[in-house]
C-alpha cells in the first residue's frame, strides 16, 4: 500500500529533460554541431546544406513530416535562385525570398528543436543569430471520415481525424465566429503533443477556463497519447467509475457544446475530442437528439432512461425475486420461469455470472478482433449461448432473455464509456441482490445515488439539472423541447449571454405569410 | 491504513454473518396453487395440496437435461392429517421433496363437512401465516374438497387455475372478505360452492369444475346452500350481476334474455315504529340477447309488459334468498351491519344481541328498477 502511494505521487525530477536553451549562434557551423548533437542518431532527421553563392544555409526538418514539394518550390529555390551575401539578414529571407505564407523568426537553439519535433521546417542561415522557421507540414494523415463509434441517421458524416490542425479546421467550418477562441498548448515532455483548448469567447464561464487551463498545466508526464490520458490526469473525481469528461468524435457535438458554454479540448494524434464539464444526463444524449423532430427525441430520451435501469439493475433484479421473493412473480409466469429451470444444476446468481461474464467476453472478443472475423465470432457466441446453452439444460432460456435484454440495453446508451460503466456496475448489483435480494439492490442503487449526488465536473454537480433541480434546466433532459422553444442556454454553464434565440420563433401560418408579403 | 483496514472488516462481514441464508431456488420448492381442507376422525383435519408439476407445465427449455419432477397429469395432489393446518402441512411435507410454498395459493377448498362444524379456525390460519396470501380464493365443495383437487379441467392445466377463474367472476369471495364478513357485526359470509361435473349430461367422469350455487354461513357454520333462484338472488345483492344474464319468462314459453352491464343495489332504512324496516332499490341496465317471442320492445306498450316482467323475477329472486336466510336468522345481505354504521348507538342498545332473531321480523321492501337500453341484432323480423 505505502508503494502503492509512492507510485501515485508524482515526482518532476524523476523526468529527464536536456537543456538547450543556448541562443542561435551568428557561425552556423556552431549550431549545426549542437543540434546534430542533439539529434545524434536521429536518422529521420534531414539537414539539408545548401550552397548559393557565398552563402551557406542549413535546412532541418523530419523527413516525412514536411510539405517537401513547398519547402522546394518556396524555400530552396527561391534561395538559391536570388541571395546575395551583403544583404543576408532573417528579415531579408522573410519579407523576400521565403515565399511560404507562415514564416516565423526564433532566437534559441531550443525553439529551433521543437519547431523541427513539430513537423516545420527550420532555416539556419551562416552570419544570421536568427532561426527561421517554415510552417509547411506534410505527410501523411487520415482523411475526414465518417466517426465510427457515434454514427447517426440524421446528421453530418465527418468526422475528427488524428491531425489537430485539421480538427480545429473542423469545429471552425462549423462556427465560424471571432469569439470561436483556440489556445494551443504543448503537453507530454517527450511526445510533445499539441493540445487546443476551444471555447467560445463570452459563453464560456471565465472561472471554467482558468480551471481548465490550470488542470492542464499540472500535467507532468512524458508522454500523451490519447485523449484518456488527459482525461484521467485531470478530473475531479479520480476513484468514480462515472466519465466525468464527455468525448467524441463529432465536429457537430463539439460545436454544440462550445455553444452551451462548455470547453472542449482537442489532442494531436487521436479523433477523440475532450469535452468538460459533463453531466450525467449528458452522456444519455445523442448528437442526434437534436436532428430529428422533438417527438423522436422526447421518446428516445425516455427509451434509454428506461433502458439504462434495465441494464444496471435487471439481472439483479431477476435474481433476487427468483431466489429471495418468488411470491411476487404472477403465479403462471412462476411455472414458466419454473419449468424452464428446471435441469438447471446452477442457482439462479451462478447463472446469471456465467452468461453475464460470457456476454462481456463475447462482447469483448468481438470488438478487438478484425471486422471480419468479429461477426463470425457473434453469429457463433449468439449461437452457442443462445441456442446451444439452453438446450443442453446448463442456461434456462428466461435467463438468456435477460441477458440479451440486458445487453441491448446498456447499446442503446449512446456514449460508450457510460456504458461500460453502467456493465461494470451490473456486476456489483448481481452480487448485492444474489446475497440480500431486493433489499440488496436497493442498498445498491443507495450508494449509487448518494457518490452520484456527490460527484461534480468541474464545479458542476453531476446530476444538474436534476439535482440540485432547474425547472429550465428541465427543457433538455428528459425531454428536448423543439428548437423554437429552447431559448436559453444551460444555466449550469452560461453564466453571462443566456439568450440562445429570438423571440417568437413558433412557426405558424401567420407568420409565414407576412415574411411571404414582403418578399 | 487503519480506517481502510476496518471498513474492509466492517464490509466483508456484513455478507457473511447475514446473507443469502434465506435463499431459495425456484426448483427446490413446491408451489402450491389450491389446498383443501376436510373434516377427519374425531378432531383431526385432512390438509390436500394442489402442486403443478413444473417440467410438465409445457415451458421451453424443459424439454433438454432430464432430471426433475414428471408425473402421469401435469399436478400433484398430496394428503396429510392434522390437527391443524401446520400439522396437516408438516405430514404433506414428509412425502414431499421440496419445500410447501403457499405464496401462490390460488384457492382454498373447505369441504362441506367441515363447514357445518365451523371454518374460522382454518380461516385464521390463512391469515396467521406468513406468506401466506389472503387474496386466496374461499370455495366450498360439495363432499370432499380433495375430488375438487384431483378434478382435471381441460381448459386449464390445473384445476386450481380454473376455480380462481370462476371465483373471481362470482362473488369475488377472498379469504380477506370472508374474515372481515365473519368478524362484522350483523354480516354472515356468503361462500360460492363447488363440485365436481361432467361437461355434458352423459359425461361420468366428473373432471371438470362447476360453480353455481353459494354457501350461506351463520357465524362459522353453513346454514344452507342456495337454490337456483336464491343463487341470482344473491349474485343481485352483491351488484354482482354485470357480464351475467338475467332470463325470466314472459309468457309460458316464451323467455327473454337480458345481458346486465350495469347494476346496483341500495339499502335504505326506515324507522317504522321503533323497528328498522329496509328499502332496497335495485338498478339494472342490459343488452337484450335473446328475444324468444320476438317482442317489439321499440314499442312503448311492449317495453312496459317486459320490464315488468323482468323486475318481477328480479324481486322475487331477491326475496328468495332474503327470506329464507331471515327466517334462520341469517343476514345474508348485512343490513345489521347498515345498522351498526349508521344508527350505532341504538343498535349496541337494542339489536344487537338479539339480531338473530329480530331479523326474521325485519321488513324488507325490493324495489326494482330495470332496463332495457340497447337490443342485438334482431334476427327474424316478428309476424305482423
Amino acid at each position: 500500500m505505502k508503494k502503492f502511494k509512492k507510485l501515485l505521487k508524482e515526482d518532476p525530477k524523476s523526468l529527464p529533460s536536456e537543456k538547450t536553451d543556448k541562443p542561435i549562434e551568428a557561425d552556423l557551423s556552431i549550431n549545426i554541431d549542437r543540434m546534430k548533437q542533439l539529434f545524434k542518431d536521429c536518422s529521420d532527421i534531414v539537414f539539408r546544406h545548401i550552397n548559393a553563392g557565398e552563402v551557406e544555409a542549413y535546412l532541418v526538418f523530419v523527413d516525412g513530416l514536411i510539405d517537401t514539394n513547398s519547402i522546394q518550390l518556396h524555400g530552396i529555390n527561391q534561395i538559391l535562385k536570388e541571395v546575395e551575401r551583403e544583404r543576408i539578414t532573417a528579415d531579408y529571407l522573410i519579407e523576400r525570398i521565403i515565399s511560404v505564407s507562415s514564416v516565423k523568426e526564433i532566437t534559441m537553439l531550443e525553439d529551433a528543436v521543437k519547431n523541427v519535433l513539430k513537423g516545420n521546417t527550420v532555416l539556419l542561415v551562416d552570419r544570421v543569430n536568427t532561426g527561421i522557421v517554415i510552417d509547411a507540414k506534410g505527410g501523411q494523415r487520415r482523411s475526414v471520415s465518417e466517426p465510427e463509434t457515434e454514427s447517426v441517421v440524421r446528421g453530418p458524416r465527418e468526422g475528427l481525424t488524428e491531425s489537430l490542425r485539421v480538427n480545429t479546421a473542423l469545429v471552425r467550418q462549423k462556427i465560424r465566429s471571432n469569439r470561436l477562441k483556440t489556445i494551443a498548448k504543448d503537453v507530454g515532455e517527450e511526445t510533445r503533443t499539441g493540445i487546443a483548448i476551444m471555447y467560445i469567447d463570452g459563453l464560456v464561464s471565465p472561472d471554467l477556463l482558468k480551471e481548465v487551463q490550470a488542470r492542464l498545466d499540472r500535467i507532468k508526464i512524458d508522454g500523451v497519447l490519447e485523449s484518456g490520458y488527459i482525461e484521467e490526469l485531470i478530473e475531479d473525481n479520480p476513484w468514480s467509475v462515472f466519465p466525468q469528461i464527455q468525448n467524441t468524435e463529432r465536429p457537430d457535438t463539439i460545436a454544440a457544446n462550445l455553444l452551451e458554454g462548455r470547453v472542449a479540448i482537442i489532442i494531436d494524434g487521436t479523433p477523440l475530442a475532450l469535452i468538460m464539464p459533463a453531466t450525467f444526463w449528458q452522456f444519455l444524449q445523442a448528437s442526434e437528439d437534436y436532428y430529428h423532430r422533438y417527438h423522436i427525441s422526447i421518446f428516445l430520451r425516455f427509451l434509454r432512461i428506461i433502458f439504462v435501469f434495465i441494464a444496471l439493475t435487471l439481472p439483479s433484479l431477476y435474481v433476487a425475486v427468483t431466489t429471495f421473493h418468488q411470491e411476487m412473480i404472477p403465479t403462471n409466469l412462476l411455472f414458466s420461469i419454473a419449468s424452464a429451470r428446471e435441469a438447471i444444476p446452477f442457482p439462479a446468481f451462478v447463472e446469471a455470472m456465467i452468461m453475464e461474464i460470457s456476454f462481456e467476453a463475447l462482447r469483448e472478443a468481438g470488438v478487438r478482433l478484425p471486422k471480419i472475423v468479429g461477426q463470425a465470432v457473434s453469429i457463433l457466441g449468439a449461437l452457442v449461448i443462445g441456442q446451444a446453452a439452453v438446450e443442453a439444460g446448463i442456461v434456462s432460456a428466461p435467463m438468456v432473455i435477460v441477458v440479451s435484454l440486458t445487453g441491448i440495453a446498456s447499446f442503446t446508451i449512446p456514449r460508450f464509456n457510460m456504458a461500460i460503466s453502467i456493465r461494470l456496475l451490473r456486476f456489483p448489483f448481481i452480487v448485492l441482490a444474489g446475497m440480500f435480494g431486493l433489499f440488496g439492490i436497493v442498498l445498491g442503487i443507495l450508494i449509487l445515488l448518494t457518490h452520484l449526488t456527490k460527484l461534480r465536473s468541474f464545479g458542476i454537480p453531476y446530476l444538474s439539472p436534476v439535482v440540485p433541480l432547474s425547472m429550465k434546466g428541465l427543457k433538455d433532459v428528459f425531454i428536448r423541447v423543439p428548437w423554437w422553444a429552447m431559448n436559453e442556454r444551460p444555466s449550469q454553464t452560461v453564466k453571462g449571454d443566456r439568450i440562445r434565440e429570438g423571440e417568437g420563433l413558433k412557426p405558424s401560418p401567420g407568420k409565414g405569410s407576412e415574411e411571404g408579403d414582403q418578399s | 491504513m487503519k480506517v481502510i483496514r476496518l471498513m474492509l472488516i466492517c464490509i466483508i462481514s456484513v455478507p457473511l454473518l447475514t446473507g443469502c441464508w434465506d435463499r431459495s431456488e425456484i426448483n427446490d420448492i413446491a408451489f402450491v396453487v389450491a389446498t383443501g381442507v376436510d373434516k377427519g376422525a374425531k378432531d383431526k383435519f385432512l390438509y390436500s395440496v394442489q402442486i403443478p408439476l413444473p417440467s410438465s407445465m409445457g415451458g421451453a427449455g424443459s424439454s433438454g437435461g432430464g432430471g426433475g419432477t414428471s408425473g402421469e397429469g401435469p399436478y400433484l395432489v398430496a394428503q396429510g392429517i392434522g390437527g391443524n393446518e401446520r400439522q396437516g402441512m408438516e405430514e404433506i411435507q414428509t412425502k414431499l421433496s421440496r419445500r410447501i410454498y403457499l405464496g401462490h395459493r390460488r384457492v382454498h377448498i373447505l369441504g362441506d363437512s367441515l363447514a357445518k362444524a365451523g371454518i374460522s379456525k382454518s380461516l385464521n390460519a390463512i391469515l396467521s401465516q406468513p406468506r401466506s396470501r389472503i387474496s386466496t380464493y374461499l370455495l366450498i365443495s360439495n363432499g370432499d374438497a380433495v375430488k375438487l383437487l384431483e378434478t382435471q379441467p381441460r381448459m386449464e392445466q390445473y384445476s386450481g387455475e380454473g376455480m380462481r377463474e370462476m371465483s373471481k367472476t362470482s362473488i369475488n369471495m377472498t379469504a380477506r372478505n370472508a374474515l372481515q364478513d365473519l368478524y362484522r357485526e350483523g354480516k354472515d359470509m356468503v361462500i360460492p360452492i363447488v363440485n365436481p361435473a361432467g361437461t355434458t349430461k352423459t359425461d361420468k367422469t366428473k373432471k371438470e369444475v362447476q360453480m353455481g350455487s353459494f354457501a350461506v354461513f351463520k357465524d362459522d357454520k353453513l346454514a344452507f346452500s342456495t337454490n337456483r333462484d336464491e343463487s341470482a338472488g344473491i349474485l343481485w345483492l352483491f351488484e354482482k350481476m354485470q357480464k351475467k344474464s338475467a332470463s325470466f319468462p314472459v309468457t309460458k314459453n316464451e323467455e327473454l334474455s337480458v345481458q346486465i352491464f350495469e347494476q346496483q343495489t341500495e339499502p335504505k332504512l326506515k324507522m317504522v315504529d321503533g323497528k328498522p324496516t329496509f328499502l332496497l332499490t335495485v338498478r339494472a341496465a342490459g343488452v337484450l340477447f335473446e328475444n324468444e317471442g320476438n317482442y317489439r320492445i321499440e314499442d312503448p306498450k311492449t317495453y312496459r309488459f317486459i320490464i315488468s316482467k323482468m323486475e318481477n323475477q328480479i324481486e322475487e329472486e331477491i326475496q328468495a334468498i332474503l327470506k329464507h336466510a331471515h327466517s334462520q336468522g341469517v343476514d345474508v345481505y348485512g343490513f345489521g351491519w347498515y345498522l351498526y354504521k349508521n344508527k350505532h348507538s341504538e343498535w349496541e342498545q337494542n339489536w344487537k344481541n338479539n339480531w338473530r332473531k329480530t331479523l326474521p321480523n325485519i321488513k324488507v321492501t325490493v324495489v326494482v328498477d330495470a332496463d332495457i337500453q340497447r337490443t342485438t341484432s334482431i334476427g327474424i323480423k316478428e309476424k305482423e
